[in-house]
């Protein structure tokens, strides 16, 4: 009897830091790695739980779906290999962090949200309350383009934004 | 009609059942009677028709007509007896009636089984006094908030007190340096007064809101215990309709009623004190109404209490529907029915207005008359008192401060008054909720029941089952699973493929006969280890509004990532995971309703296996995807299901022909049992079910080719 997790074992391999050499693919948003020298090409970094452990990282062949090997923590990467994956990874997933709102209104069809977020200010709609879900402490909005947004706290916000939330949590 | 059958001196009425169809087959009565030695059967007038003594029978069955059923009896020697007609309104009371006879050893069990899940009726506590219970760990605040309220009681005495030293001592005495010193003593007893009135509010309040978190956690925690039986005795709106409306309602008895009742009980006693001081003559002319009021209040009390659980109970209709229609809402517009949902829900809410204006002609009946008595009081007092002053027996400063009071001791009145209608309404909200805490589920841990490391050996003997009692879905089914075989259940729609499931899981208990996993007796396994190590997957899973990976980890809370994604690869689910924009963390919607059906159940596949049953049950796991997918899925999951006692139930009998064993149902018995070759060979209920499903897929492809 295999249990699950002797198949995650076979399945997911989890390498050290110190074992992955990372580095661009020619001039796509592909990476090449190296693992214990084996060479993979075409391989995509995939964030699998982008909000809830955003810095953990499964390595996927683009040409076979292989998953081969998975990072837990990239914050671990040595520096060069870091900043390498996450400037690929920043363009995969761009999910901007609301650090202040400005004012929600409703308009009868949608609620009109005017916030500051980490990538600078932005105004967007959302349906209503569909659109926002929480994820332990994080939110999560989604508006109606199907951008996504990511209030880190909700406790840690301002008086006058966690006033203005209220309005769609 | 009992007291004229002629029972022996040892002889005891145990249960008597009421017909509707009397003797000669004309509407009428005619009753059926057990007694611990015979069933009778008597016409309307007490006469015997039929009687057999216990010891002679051997069965008893229904037999269903058109319109009406009958019991019959067969007897030992052979004979079959029908003795009573009954319309199809009284199936439910008949198959008890049936249930009682059919073994009488078993008379006291179901009687018991019956009584379990009822709501007890009387309490030892008062509904109120049970809901107070849940304030003991705020007591601290509790206290503060009354003692702040009545300490706010005895403040507000002061300003007429003193509004009689203004007029008589100050005033009209000419003391014009006196008029500073009181009048601050006024405004600072106004100030204070506020502050405790503040103080009150938030102590108050604290508590009745911890209290109602309590109160609905409690509820939630309790009904949790039931199984998902409870569904047949309560809808789900009804269950939600108590842990949200009845627990308002209680959050108000406590943050206002409570107070608002000790407040006006002591403001009455000390303000009474105050004019009796006064003017004794006044007081008992103001005193004159309490004896009607009270009358009054207690007809009220008395006529009201039905009243408002007749209007609850409309609510809680209109909650139910809504609960029931609105989930379904792709069905209602797929069949275009949004009118007759509508027209559901106007019967619905045309009962709660009927309910609502019946409780408000019942407030009119009283309240107006109560407030024109209390008016009269006044207007007397007015006359008396003027006519006192007139007659220079009082002064005027005694006459206002007494109105003054007057003021103040029907004002508690008229709170108590008013607060009798709120009160009553939190008082049958408590009281519905005491009704629900006090039930105890019919299923549960035996007191011995012990946790059990299963292997995965299986036996099934002479189990008969019904969901209502006597109807058998499952007649004498006998079979074993051995540890890591791997078996299919198949056999027509109502066959109780599901049931055995649901047996096996001890959602209900068998009627008669045994379950038995690794040998033990399911009923002496504690509950969380046997459902802990036995996953399903059921045809239409349930997903909860949260993220995929939430969802997959219900199945194992403490999953790390590689289990969350390994999981999600054997349902065939990680690849359509990974194309969505939040991958794993994608919301799935209420009830997965963000997600396809295939999606869907394929998630529910991953959550179950993540759980590592020792026994996999995958009834209909896979109806929902292709035959692509499905195979895929097959794959994937013989490295999981290698070794591991695995049921899996299909109507699709391409999914199980690989299996071990097949065991065919049919009307609840099982009538074959072997290999799909076996079977195929047998030609029997497997092979003509084989032969049609492979007929129509010989005819679809000759249709699309």
């Amino acid at each position: 009897m295999t249990s699950i997790k002797d198949y995650a074992r076979t399945s997911f391999r989890i390498v050290e830091p110190d074992e992955i050499e990372i580095e661009y693919d020619g001039d796509s948003d592909l990476l090449t790695i190296y693992i214990d020298g084996k060479p993979y090409r075409g391989v995509e970094p995939i964030k699998p739980f982008p909000l809830s452990n955003p810095y953990y990282v499964l390595f996927r062949s683009t040409s076979t779906h292989e998953d081969i090997c998975v990072v837990n923590d990239i914050r671990r990467l040595k520096r060069e290999k870091r900043i390498l994956l996450e400037r690929i990874l920043d363009k995969r997933y761009f999910i901007p962090s609301i650090i202040d709102v400005y004012d929600i209104t409703y308009t009868g069809e949608y609620y009109v949200c005017k916030v500051k977020t980490d990538r600078g200010d932005r105004t967007f709609k959302i349906m209503g309350r569909r659109n926002v879900y929480r994820i332990d402490d994080k939110i999560v909005i989604i508006d109606v383009d199907e951008n996504i947004y990511l209030i880190e706290s909700y406790e840690k916000m301002g008086r006058k934004a966690k006033e203005e939330l209220m309005k769609i949590v | 009609m009992d007291t004229d059958v002629k029972l022996s001196s040892d002889e005891s009425i145990i249960a008597k059942f009421e017909s509707d169809i009397a003797v000669d087959g004309r509407y009428g009565v005619s009753y059926l009677i057990i007694t611990n030695k015979r069933c009778i059967v008597c016409d309307d007038k007490g006469g015997i028709v039929h009687s057999a003594d216990l010891s002679d029978i051997s069965s008893v069955s229904i037999v269903d007509y058109v319109g009406n059923s009958e019991v019959k009896l067969t007897l030992k020697d052979g004979r079959v007896i029908p003795i009573i007609r009954f319309t199809r309104s009284l199936r439910k009371e008949f198959n008890e009636a049936v249930s009682l006879l059919e073994n009488a050893s078993s008379i006291k069990a179901v009687i018991n089984e019956r009584g379990e899940e009822r709501e007890r009726v009387k309490f030892k506590m008062g509904p109120l006094l049970f809901v107070l219970r849940f304030t003991l760990p705020y007591k601290l605040a509790l206290i503060l908030g009354l003692a702040s309220g009545i300490a706010g009681i005895f403040l507000g005495l002061l300003p007429p007190y003193y509004l009689r030293i203004l007029i008589d001592d100050v005033i009209l005495a000419q003391r014009r340096e006196q008029l500073i010193v009181i009048i601050t003593i006024i405004v600072v007893t106004q100030a204070l007064s506020s502050i405790l009135g503040a103080l009150r509010s938030y102590a108050l309040s604290y508590v009745s809101l911890k209290v109602m978190h309590s109160i609905r956690v409690n509820l939630f925690r309790h009904i949790m215990r039931f199984q998902p039986n409870i569904l047949d005795t309560y809808e789900s709106g009804r269950l939600i309709s108590r842990i949200t409306d009845d627990a308002s309602r209680v959050n108000w008895f406590l943050s206002w009623g409570l107070e608002q009742l000790l407040r006006s009980v002591i403001s009455l006693a000390s303000v009474a004190t105050m004019i009796f001081t006064l003017d004794t003559r006044l007081a008992i002319i103001a005193s004159a109404p309490l004896p009607l009021l009270i009358f009054g209040v207690s007809m009220f009390s008395r006529k009201a209490r039905w009243v408002y659980h007749y209007e609850w109970r409309r609510s809680t209709d209109v909650s139910a529907l809504l609960v029931d229609v609105i989930p379904g809402f792709p069905v209602v517009k797929a069949y275009c029915m949004e009118g007759y949902e509508e027209d559901r829900l106007k019967i619905r809410l045309n009962e709660v207005v009927k309910a609502g204006l019946r409780s408000t002609i019942l407030n009119l009946k009283f309240f107006p008359m109560l407030s024109f008595i209390i008016s009269s009081a006044t207007a007397i007092i007015w006359w008396v008192g003027g006519l006192e002053v007139l007659g220079g027996r009082i002064t005027l400063g005694v006459l206002s401060a007494f109105i003054s009071y007057v003021s103040q001791f029907y004002g508690p009145i008229q709170t108590l008054i008013s607060i009798v209608e709120p009160m009553k309404r939190a008082s049958t909200a408590a009281e519905r909720i005491q009704s629900l805490m006090s039930m105890d589920p019919s299923i549960k841990d035996a007191p011995d029941s012990i946790d059990l490391d299963i292997k995965g050996w299986i036996i099934f003997e002479n189990v008969w089952f019904g969901y209502t009692p006597y109807t058998y879905v499952l007649k004498n089914v006998n079979f074993e699973v051995k540890p890591g075989e791997k078996i299919g259940i198949v056999g027509p729609t109502g066959s109780g493929k599901t049931t055995i499931t649901k047996l096996l899981l001890r959602f209900y208990d068998v009627n008669k006969g045994r379950v038995l996993v690794d040998g033990v007796d399911i009923r002496k396994i504690k509950i969380e280890s046997l459902r802990r190590q036995i996953g399903i997957v059921s045809q239409d899973p349930r997903l909860f509004n949260d993220s995929i990976v939430n969802n997959i980890r219900y199945g194992k809370p403490d999953a790390t990532p590689e289990e969350v994604m390994a999981a999600a690869k054997i349902a065939l689910a990680h690849d359509f995971i990974l194309e969505k924009p939040l991958r794993y963390d994608s919301p799935c919607g209420e009830g997965g309703s963000m997600l396809s059906g295939g999606e869907r159940q394929r998630i529910a596949i991953a959550r179950t296996v993540i759980s590592d049953p020792k026994i996999l049950i995958l009834d209909e796991a896979t109806s929902s995807v292709d035959t692509i997918t499905e195979d895929g899925i097959k794959k994937a999951l013989d490295n999981i299901t290698r070794g591991r006692t695995t049921i899996i139930i299909a109507h699709r009998l391409s999914t199980v022909k690989d299996v071990d064993r097949l065991i065919v149902l049919d009307k609840g018995e099982i009538v074959e049992v072997g290999t799909h070759q076996e079977l195929l060979e047998r030609n029997g209920l497997y092979a003509k079910l084989w032969n049609t499903q492979f007929q129509e897929k010989l005819t679809e492809a000759q249709v699309s080719g």
